[in-house]
């Protein structure tokens, strides 16, 4: 069994995995991802500007946009590697804060993936099941604040969700399977949550093109989905144990 | 005895100081991960002023990777 790292060991095990994640999403959203988005940015500027700036008296502004394509499509990589580092502190946060563990201790690969997968938990599943991703220039009937609200919501439910399936794996009084249906349960209870209990956010009109609205869900989940593996495949295999020197 | 007392104190130490290093990276998870996902202006307002929300750098040039990552960008 793998010694279970300090802090600093922590964080240095989580932050490569996490680059190598942020690299690995990159690469996907150039291949696959990337062309949707240009395609939806090409369908909201035929639409017409949809987001002006206005001034005091309520009239359009021409406000340049600040960055071009260009420069988008290199701040893609700066946001997965900046998404991937906070991950990586939070995930080397929450495994520095849990401990060892007094009786019953930890593994630290196991550990290590169990975390990850409640971030994918909260993160990706989800808010793919009730606010899935929307391309550029789909919009919905609330307004950012309160979408963003929901959204932060809908991580903390997750989170809670997980940490309690979390638990309930390591109870030591239950057998093997009663643990996996209760933690199944426990899952499926907050996904009946998200589901039945946030409200909707449905779009505020008929998306241009919906074959372009599946597709970039697809790609967007996908590639959330090849983050949270390559992070926790990474993480597996930097934590192996190995011989003394 | 000193030296007794000293092994028993040490790892406590140890312990404590890597659950307050914990909980350091854990608010500065939450801070990278607010940047990248929610920031609307906010940050670096105090750096550039109103325009920070004008033109929403942050947000702008994080667009593509918060649309894929489901965050609410408009």
């Amino acid at each position: 069994m793998t010694a279970w790292p300090s802090a600093g060991g922590w964080l240095r095990v989580a932050l490569l995995a996490a680059i190598a994640a942020a690299l690995a999403v990159s690469a996907f959203d150039f291949a696959v991802s990337e062309p949707l988005v240009d395609s939806a940015i090409r369908l909201e500027k035929a639409a017409g500007p949809t987001h002006v700036h206005l001034d005091g008296a309520g009239t359009a502004l021409a406000v340049p946009e600040p960055f071009g394509r260009k420069a988008q499509h290199g701040g893609l990589v700066i946001a997965e590697l900046l998404y991937g580092a906070g991950v990586a502190f939070m995930l080397a946060g929450a495994a520095a804060v849990l401990g060892p563990g007094k009786r019953r201790p930890r593994e630290p690969r196991r550990s290590a993936v169990t975390t990850v997968a409640a971030f994918a938990f909260a993160s990706l599943v989800l808010p793919a099941v009730k606010y899935p991703a929307l391309p550029p220039g789909a919009e919905t009937l609330r307004g950012i604040s309160e979408r963003q609200l929901l959204y932060v919501g809908l991580l903390a439910l997750g989170l809670a969700g997980a940490a309690g399936a979390a638990c309930i794996l390591r109870h030591p009084l239950l057998r093997r399977r009663e643990r996996l249906a209760l933690a199944a349960t426990v899952l499926g209870g907050t996904v009946a949550i998200a589901v039945f209990g946030f409200p909707g956010d449905p779009l505020a009109a008929p998306y241009a093109d919906p074959q372009l609205l599946d597709r970039f869900r697809a790609a967007a989940i996908g590639s959330q989905a090849l983050f949270w593996v390559v992070l926790a495949a990474a993480t597996w295999w930097l934590l192996r144990p190995r011989p003394r020197q | 005895m000193m030296q007794l007392v000293e092994s028993l104190r040490l790892p406590i130490a140890i312990r404590l100081s890597d659950r307050a290093a914990g909980s350091l990276f854990l608010a500065f998870g939450a801070l990278l991960v607010y940047l990248t996902m929610f920031d609307q202006g906010v940050a670096l307002a105090a750096f550039v002023g109103a325009v920070s929300s004008e033109q929403n750098y942050i947000h702008e040039l994080l667009h593509d990777g918060r649309h894929l990552n489901g965050a609410a960008c408009h």
